[in-house]
């Protein structure tokens, strides 16, 4: 996947290496930390911004999400959404 | 062209990313040549074995040697259970090579006891010596067995720090143990920066877990260096719900700093004060682990100044330092954090060995702190590199609230636990 990735790529996937510490590093989750990988683009929009204003229950995603920009959170849809 | 004048070329150290090295590479037909780069890294812990495999996930026809000392990793991460006798002190141990090797990173049992940064090569015991592109060091922490007075290396075989994981572990959970009815357990903690901020309190936690059901009328004293601590007001809450007149903090604010340890006798003096110990649990001040000062990488705190762009050392190029050993304030020293570096690192890496600039990172830090077998709580910050300050800036941090949702943290904790070992061992 990431083997020959080119520039506007290799940015955003260095944005979102920081997720994989909780979501595996391919975004597949493990056991109850839930898989991000594949998600439908919007529902992972709306669970980002959820986040960020804390209409979303969460342990500690309000944390992370309060760190990104909408401009971020919208590139890392696109690569979650489409990572294969 | 052949390797050796490549390398030459690389050795250079110039030009990473300028046009000289594109122009150089477009001439030779490919983007890059990356399969005759070679990649060191030092120390196979959560940021060693963490940046050997991204470089292989990243650049797969690069040559990725890994050096660690021990075949078994012990983790730190899960000792403070071992210590309460929560989980088998079995399940720490980790073999170093297998998951790097299945992915092609050739590990090496080896000590490296050289490094010239000048001919770019490292020497292992055998007197092998192995040249790189570009070498990463994560040899994580040692300890300054001459910043307390009265406590030393040879204290510590009875007097237990057990701040890296192994024999120290069993001692400390052995005393424990044999410990009289009633006893006191202190535990002195260094003023900051130390590997794992929260590491301390979760122990005492855990610690007074095992003692409420097994020694109830045992105290645990906490001799802290600092005046406050990582997620200070979720473990005080913690302690005076769960256990209840068992924990007492004793900040440096007031009994000042200790000043010296009677070790035969078990007795902490502060500068105000003294406390008489049962078992007593010493954790030091510490250092980056001794190898970086076969490059003298270190500055006179003892850590490693990098920019945190690339964890290239500012002190000497074309050396990556990771992990504990490096200096990456605001983030602490975690294995969490020595993954994320891991990562921002391999990704430099391979943006310098292919002349291209690397992009800025963000980083992120999360550590769960248990304070009982079922309940976790938490510290997250997010972290991005600024070019004006060459440092990183916080984007956001918190930390959980004394009515937080402990029990559902505690479920994320022990899957974290699970995920870390397997991304980094398996
Ligand atoms: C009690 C305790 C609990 C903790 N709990 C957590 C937690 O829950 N979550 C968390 O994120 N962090 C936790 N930590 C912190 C974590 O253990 C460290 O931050 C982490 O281990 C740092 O990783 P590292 O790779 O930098 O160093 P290390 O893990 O120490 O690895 C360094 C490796 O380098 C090797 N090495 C050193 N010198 C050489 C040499 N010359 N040649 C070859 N090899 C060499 C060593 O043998 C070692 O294997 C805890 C720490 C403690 C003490
Ligand atoms: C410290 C661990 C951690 C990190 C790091 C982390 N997450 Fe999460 N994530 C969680 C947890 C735990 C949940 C469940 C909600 C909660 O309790 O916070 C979650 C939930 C989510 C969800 C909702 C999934 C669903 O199906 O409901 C998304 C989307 C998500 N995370 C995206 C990200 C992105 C993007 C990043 C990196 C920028 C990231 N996470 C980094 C732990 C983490």
């Amino acid at each position: 996947m990431a083997g020959h990735a080119h520039a506007a790529n290799a940015e955003i996937e260095t944005i979102a290496h920081s997720c994989a510490g909780c979501h595996g590093t391919r975004g597949n989750g493990h056991r109850s930390l839930p898989a991000i990988r594949g998600m439908d683009r919007n529902q992972f929009v709306e669970a980002m911004r959820g986040f960020k204003n804390d209409h979303r229950t969460a342990t500690v995603m309000g944390r992370i999400a309060r760190g990104f920009s909408e401009a971020e959170l919208l590139k890392l849809a696109d690569y979650f959404s489409e990572s294969h | 062209m052949p390797t050796i004048s490549r390398r030459h070329f690389l050795s250079l150290g110039l030009g990473c990313g300028g046009l000289l090295l594109d122009a150089c590479w477009q001439t030779q037909g490919t983007a890059n040549h990356l399969d005759r780069a070679k990649v060191i890294v030092a120390g196979g812990g959560f940021a060693g074995l963490n940046a050997a495999k991204a470089l292989k996930r990243i650049a797969p026809e690069l040559h990725v040697t890994l050096v660690e000392k021990k075949a078994a990793y012990l983790s730190c991460p899960g000792s403070n259970q071992v210590i309460a006798g929560m989980m088998p002190f079995s399940a720490l141990a980790h073999d170093v090579a297998s998951g790097a090797t299945k992915m092609g990173v050739n590990v090496l049992a080896s000590t490296i006891i050289g490094i010239d940064p000048q001919k770019k090569n490292i020497t292992l015991t055998d007197g092998t010596q192995l040249p790189y592109d570009r070498l990463i060091l994560a040899p994580g922490i040692d300890f300054r067995w001459d910043a307390i007075e009265g406590y030393n290396e040879a204290a510590s075989k009875h007097i237990p720090h057990a701040w890296k994981a192994g024999a120290q572990t069993l001692l400390l959970q052995h005393q424990l143990r044999a410990m009289r009815t009633g006893g006191i357990v202190a535990i002195t903690v260094p003023d900051n920066p130390y590997r794992c901020p929260p590491g301390p309190y979760e122990r005492a936690s855990l610690i007074a877990h095992f003692l409420k059901n097994h020694n109830p009328r045992a105290k645990i004293l906490i001799l802290d260096a600092k005046s406050r601590f990582s997620k200070q007001a979720a473990f005080t809450h913690a302690w005076q719900k769960i256990y209840p007149g068992m924990v007492e903090w004793i900040s440096s604010e007031h009994e000042g700093r200790i000043d010296h340890i009677d070790t035969r006798h078990r007795i902490v003096h502060t500068e105000f004060n003294h406390h008489k110990a049962d078992v007593l649990n010493v954790i030091p001040p510490q250092r980056a682990g001794k190898l970086v000062e076969l490059a003298d990488l270190q500055d006179p705190t003892g850590w490693c100044p990098v920019t945190p762009l690339t964890f290239e050392s500012v002190k000497a190029p074309g050396i990556h330092i990771i992990g504990d050993a490096c200096i990456a304030t605001p983030m602490p020293k975690s294995a969490f954090a020595a993954q994320s570096q891991s990562r921002a690192c391999a990704s430099a890496v391979v943006a310098l060995l292919s002349g291209k600039t690397p992009t800025h990172p963000i980083l992120i830090n999360h550590c769960y702190s248990f304070v009982d077998p079922e309940r976790a709580i938490s510290v997250t910050g997010v972290y991005s590199y600024q070019p004006s300050g060459k440092m990183l800036e916080t984007l956001s941090s918190g930390e959980t609230a004394p009515d937080g949702d402990w029990r559902q943290e505690g479920i994320y904790a022990s899957d974290w636990y699970g995920l870390m070992m397997k991304e980094t061992f398996d």
